[in-house]
């Protein structure tokens, strides 16, 4: 009997399988099975794929230029012409948002993917070494909590220069070590777990218990917290517009939009309401797509 | 023969009639003077920044200047026609050589604790700037003071090393008292606790200071002028323009200094009953400044065609809704020195400023970009983050000029990063900013050759554009030495001319703030800087 | 126990070293200083180039450093370089403020999440749990400088229901109007800032309730406890809630740090004299000894936060063992 669960786990460690799926159906199947249940997160899911086809699309959709100033029409209302309206110096809204799509989508995404590998690395190293490993990576991550960012984001645009893609870098930098805490608490309490100890006796190296056996276990909360770090990305970003840091001009982001329109909340409300609304759903539906992630790779859930 | 102070008011009277026939703001004391004149009641400002430092010395911030400038005094103050009127000195003479300048003291001068004020406190205070460990920047306006006399308690004389009219305005700087700050040295005057707590002679007592919630002053009984009348003034810090503005709409403050352009019209409908609205022209402009060594910008040609070239009446009507007026050279309308009339307006042209540029040997290229020996005709602008009226600015400028077929970008850099890396080290192809000007029209620091980059490669007045031109240098300095107003203002014009042609900068315009004050305030008057006089205003409900 | 606990202790200090170093540096690497933003355009590159070496600006940066060690070593944060005022004094008049706010966001955060994410858990995938996890997504994906901006129109402005700014009238205290006008007025004040911050953090306490909730009533004890037949109510709060309110407990760990310095944007918005409202106006006037010694307080906070919460997560799963 123990000759044979061994031989089982043997035999799955062979062709790669993961340790928590018994059953023949794919792991894949399964959770997009139990993912499609979480009807906000199908919601969340559309809302995102209309978002991403918005940006791959813009130049399509957009009417206008998103650069081209218009003084003598500025501040005006929505209207046929202007879908949602014209900002301080007459630029069509519509498109600014659309093209904002782009940016701001990327910033997201980029900003969350520096974020996971770096977090994920640090992490996963600290947790499975322990020891002094573990000390020096954990306090150093913690040096990196207390960065200034303020100070980092001018730091590197002196050196580099204020540019989309170093502001992403700055979120990413700056956003990791809350991931790598995380990772590393999770390998902590599957280290101790019984697979692991059994992947142990049958004499795994140390690489090979991380990456074929622990990381995959832990890989579920990461994976619902990089989906929920984009839409939290997506914020930063409009924050640093607000310090008046973010995406310089003209180049919109739905931050930068958002933070121009502020001073003239009162008097055209359309330019805050639609960038708004934009990051209001995409936020919102990046959290349903990773609370549906997180309901669905659950392996403790039973269908 | 001494030319004495009377003959100096009237000239200056003159010019400044003449100067406010062709437009400044200035408006009437408001209605009301009739009525009788209480005591009492106050008056609450809005301010968004805290002030640095109640220190007139060392001060060099908006919002301190104005809590400096109720609770202290200087030797003279500004008037309603930016003229120089007598305060801490009664009178004053120039001897005929300008190099010896004697001031009589008012004698019935008390300081806020009671001590009196004496000359002595004025020597103070200009040795103080003069010192070498002083750590303020008032130091260069005082260059030209070898020496400052107080033969006794009344008199004060100041020996020049050269005769130099701005002088006078840089007088209005507020005297600090010498029986609290001579115990400390004078490098660590900044941390004086005086300078939190201010003792002055002005119509004001300092009360106390919340940081980021009030600043409360009283008025002084002892006072050496009229009033003052209105009892308590009190600033309420706003961290958020829109936030300041809507606490004018809801009643929690009286007066607003600088309502954005674009609300001004809501606004004024909102609180045209109970506010009175004004223009305050700014006494400074905003410019694009051409490095004058460019390859691009050297041609005189092309920087012709970016003025005629940039559609700066649409600036002023769109951006500042009409606030605000073109400028075509370096000198202001509020000024006596103004001369706007004799210079050339460059209206906006894009015809002409294509056939400038192509005059210049920059031909459209395949690209529709402008090239002249292979090289592309391409711009970059400098400026810094956070003042939306020039980024809108520039956003028109930048279309603008790519109508031209020149290829420009803008780049929004951080403050201290701007000074740090491109305007102190005179570094940079063009940059967007503003400068606020002096009361006097002297500008040497700012075109004259001896302004710019030494030889050891270090800027040293503000000419970082590396403007240089022998005329204009001998007209620089000849403005500073001239004593004579009537002949100050044809140099003036003549010096606006020039730079009118020549285009160091591209001048873009000079804003009027929008204000709005209470109407239950009576007695204000409306000077070119701000609502003046404010010991004599009164409160009626 | 007690040697992990001493040792991470001791690791507190080049840890707080390490992070001081990288603040000081990266603070001074970037370009620009106190004495360009004080003189703004009035003074002559010559004349800063003066005033920098009159304070010890112009020192190679480890001199800095440890001038500034030194000092602070010595309980002495130094002084401002814009204003000259002790910096410790300047801080320690703003904490109350922050204090006092977090501190009543903090109340009304767990006051509402912590039951709204039990509710969640126990119906979860009902209409409840789905307006709340909208609700509480919500509040994370506004921004929350545009809601403060539309509560300061609407019941600021439009309805005039309260004040806009600012901790309380000028000149109305327990003397001048007594106790309940004084009370009334405070509470005015504070409402809307609490509101917003709370609306905007609502959702990751009710969350992280709402999950360790799911995951304890999964537990076998809670089953058999279910299945000794004991009534539902004396399952829930007796066996699951005091089992999944520890998690939350690290949280509050984690949290420590916010409560210093972690309003930026609503003390901006708010006029709130706190300590955000010093730190973003000494970020921008560069004024070193400020930004480092909030930087410091902040980074203590933190440090002595994840340390409480990894002792917690020992307390909370036995399975992890120190050594």
């Amino acid at each position: 009997m123990l000759e044979l669960e061994k031989k089982r786990i043997l035999l799955r460690d062979s062709y790669g399988g993961d340790a928590l799926t018994p059953e023949p159906e794919s792991y894949g199947r399964m959770v997009w099975r139990r993912f499609k249940k979480h009807k906000l997160a199908m919601a969340g899911l559309y809302v995102l794929i209309f978002m991403y086809a918005l940006a791959i699309f813009a130049p399509m959709i957009a009417t206008q230029s998103y650069e081209a100033v218009d003084p003598p029409n500025k501040l005006k209302p929505p209207s046929r012409e202007h879908l949602m309206g014209t900002d301080h110096v007459g630029r069509d809204v519509f498109s600014r948002v659309i093209w904002g799509s782009r940016i701001s989508l990327s910033v997201g995404f980029v900003a969350a993917a520096v974020a996971v590998t770096l977090g994920v690395l640090v992490g996963a190293t600290a947790a499975y070494f322990g020891g002094w490993v573990d000390d020096i990576l954990m306090r150093f991550t913690e040096i990196v909590m207390a960065f200034p960012t303020f100070f980092l984001l001018l730091t590197i645009v002196s050196i580099l220069e204020r540019s989309i893609f170093n502001i992403m870098l700055v979120i990413g930098l700056t956003s990791w070590p809350s991931l790598a805490r995380m990772v590393r608490g999770q390998i902590l309490s599957l280290r101790e777990q019984e697979f692991t100890e059994a992947a142990r006796a049958l004499g795994a190296s140390d690489a090979r218990i991380i990456f074929r056996h622990i990381l995959p276990n832990a890989m579920a909360p990461v994976i619902v917290s990089a989906t929920m770090r984009i839409g939290g990305a997506i914020l930063s970003e409009s924050s640093l517009s607000f310090l008046g840091l973010g995406v310089p001009e003209p180049f919109p982001s739905w931050g930068s939009i958002l933070n121009a329109g502020r001073n003239y909340l009162l008097q055209a409300p359309w330019i805050t309401t639609f960038p708004g609304i934009f990051i209001f759903l995409t936020v919102l539906a990046f959290n349903y797509v990773g609370d549906g992630l997180r309901d669905a790779l659950d392996p403790r859930l039973k269908d | 023969m001494r030319k004495s102070l009377t003959v100096f008011i009237v000239s200056l009277l003159a010019l400044t009639l003449l100067a406010s026939a062709c437009g400044p703001k200035a408006g009437e004391p408001n209605a009301g003077k009739t009525g009788e004149k209480t005591t009492g009641g106050q008056i609450v400002f809005g301010l968004t920044g805290n002030p640095v430092i109640f220190n007139p010395i060392l001060a060099t911030d908006t919002p301190s200047a104005q809590i400096n400038g109720r609770v202290y005094s200087g030797l003279v103050r500004v008037n309603e026609n930016m003229e120089l009127i007598p305060d801490l000195a009664e009178s004053w003479e120039f001897s005929p050589d300008g190099l010896t300048w004697t001031f009589k003291l008012r004698k019935d001068v008390k300081w806020h604790d009671g001590t009196a004020f004496t000359s002595a406190d004025v020597k103070y205070t200009y040795d103080a700037i003069k010192h070498p460990d002083y750590t303020g920047v008032r130091r260069t306006d005082f260059q030209p003071v070898d020496k400052i006399e107080a033969p006794d308690d009344y008199t004060v004389v100041l020996h020049l090393n050269q005769p130099y009219a701005p002088l006078l305005s840089k007088l209005t700087i507020g005297i600090i008292p010498k029986h609290i700050f001579e115990e400390t040295p004078i490098k660590d005057m900044r941390e004086n606790p005086a300078n939190m707590k201010p003792v002055g002679t002005g119509p004001y007592k300092f009360v106390e200071w919340q940081k980021d919630q009030y600043i409360l002053l009283e008025a002084n009984p002892d006072y050496y002028g009229e009033g003052p009348y209105i009892q308590k003034v009190i600033w309420k810090f706003y961290a958020d323009n829109q936030v300041m503005l809507a606490a004018l709409e809801k009643g929690d403050i009286d007066y607003m200094g600088a309502i954005p352009p674009d609300d001004v019209e809501r606004v004024q409908q909102a609180l045209a009953n109970t506010h009175e609205f004004v223009q305050i022209p700014q006494n400074g402009y905003t410019y694009i400044g051409l490095k004058q060594t460019d390859p691009i910008l050297k041609d005189k040609l092309v920087r012709q065609a970016l003025m005629y070239g940039t559609n700066r009446a649409q600036i002023v009507q769109e951006v500042l809704k009409g606030y605000g007026d073109v400028m075509n050279a370096n000198i202001p309308p509020s000024s006596w020195a103004y001369a706007g009339d004799v210079l050339n307006p460059y209206e906006y042209n894009p015809e002409k400023a294509k056939d400038l540029l192509d005059e210049a040997g920059w031909k459209v290229g395949p690209d529709g970009i402008r090239q002249k020996d292979g090289q592309k005709m391409h711009i970059k602008i400098l400026t810094s983050t956070g003042n939306r009226i020039l980024e809108s600015a520039l956003l028109i400028t930048q279309q603008n000029w790519k109508d031209l077929g020149i290829d420009v970008v803008v780049e929004y850099i951080e403050w201290s990063v701007l000074c740090a890396q491109y305007l102190d080290v005179a570094k940079f192809q063009a940059y967007a900013l503003g400068w606020s000007l002096g009361v006097d029209p002297d500008c040497y620091l700012y075109f004259h050759s001896a302004a710019a980059v030494d030889e050891n490669g270090v800027l040293v007045g503000f000419n970082d554009v590396e403007f240089k031109n022998p005329e204009l240098d001998e007209l620089l300095e000849l403005g500073r030495t001239e004593m004579d107003q009537e002949k100050r203002k044809e140099i003036y014009a003549d010096i606006q001319k020039l730079i009118n042609e020549e285009l160091p900068y591209v001048f873009l315009y000079t804003n009027n703030s929008p204000a709005a004050m209470h109407k239950k305030v009576k007695g204000v008057v409306w000077g070119a800087t701000g609502p003046l006089y404010p010991e004599k205003w009164w409160i009626e409900e | 126990m007690r040697t992990y606990i001493i040792r991470r202790l001791l690791q507190m200090i080049p840890l707080l070293i390490g992070i001081s170093i990288v603040n000081f540096t990266i603070m001074h690497l970037a370009p620009g200083d106190p004495v360009d933003l004080l003189v703004e355009r009035n003074a002559t590159a010559e004349e800063r180039a003066r005033i920098r070496e009159l304070y010890g600006l112009n020192d190679p940066i480890y001199v800095q450093y440890f001038r500034w060690l030194s000092h602070v070593l010595r309980g002495d944060f130094g002084k401002s370089f814009v204003d000259g005022q002790s910096v410790s004094k300047t801080i320690l008049e703003r904490l109350p403020y922050t204090l006092y706010l977090n501190f009543l966001i903090m109340v009304v955060i767990y006051a509402v999440a912590v039951p709204i994410g039990i509710i969640s858990a126990l119906k979860q995938y009902s209409k409840f749990d789905h307006i709340m996890t909208t609700l509480a997504f919500l509040g994370q994906a506004v921004p929350s400088f545009w809601i403060g901006l539309i509560l300061i129109y609407f019941f600021g402005l439009k309805l005039d229901w309260l004040p806009i700014s600012g901790v309380g009238t000028i000149g109305l205290n327990v003397r001048t109007a007594g106790f309940w006008a004084t009370f009334v007025d405070r509470a005015a004040h504070v409402v809307m800032p609490v509101i917003v911050v709370a609306f905007g953090s609502l959702t990751g306490v009710a969350r992280y309730m709402r999950s360790s909730m799911l995951e304890v009533i999964r537990q076998d004890y809670v089953r058999t406890a279910r299945a000794k037949g004991l009534p539902e109510k004396v399952v829930i709060v007796k066996h699951a809630l005091r089992n999944a309110l520890l998690p939350i407990v690290t949280l509050l760990g984690n949290e420590l740090p916010l409560l210093f310095g972690g309003l930026v944007v609503i003390e901006s918005i708010f006029s709130w004299p706190g300590i955000g409202l010093l730190s973003i106006r000494a970020i921008f006037q560069r004024d070193y000894q400020i930004v480092m010694a909030i930087n410091m307080m902040g980074a203590t906070l933190m440090v002595l936060g994840n340390f409480l919460a990894d002792l917690l997560y020992v307390v909370v799963d036995p399975r992890i063992k120190y050594s």
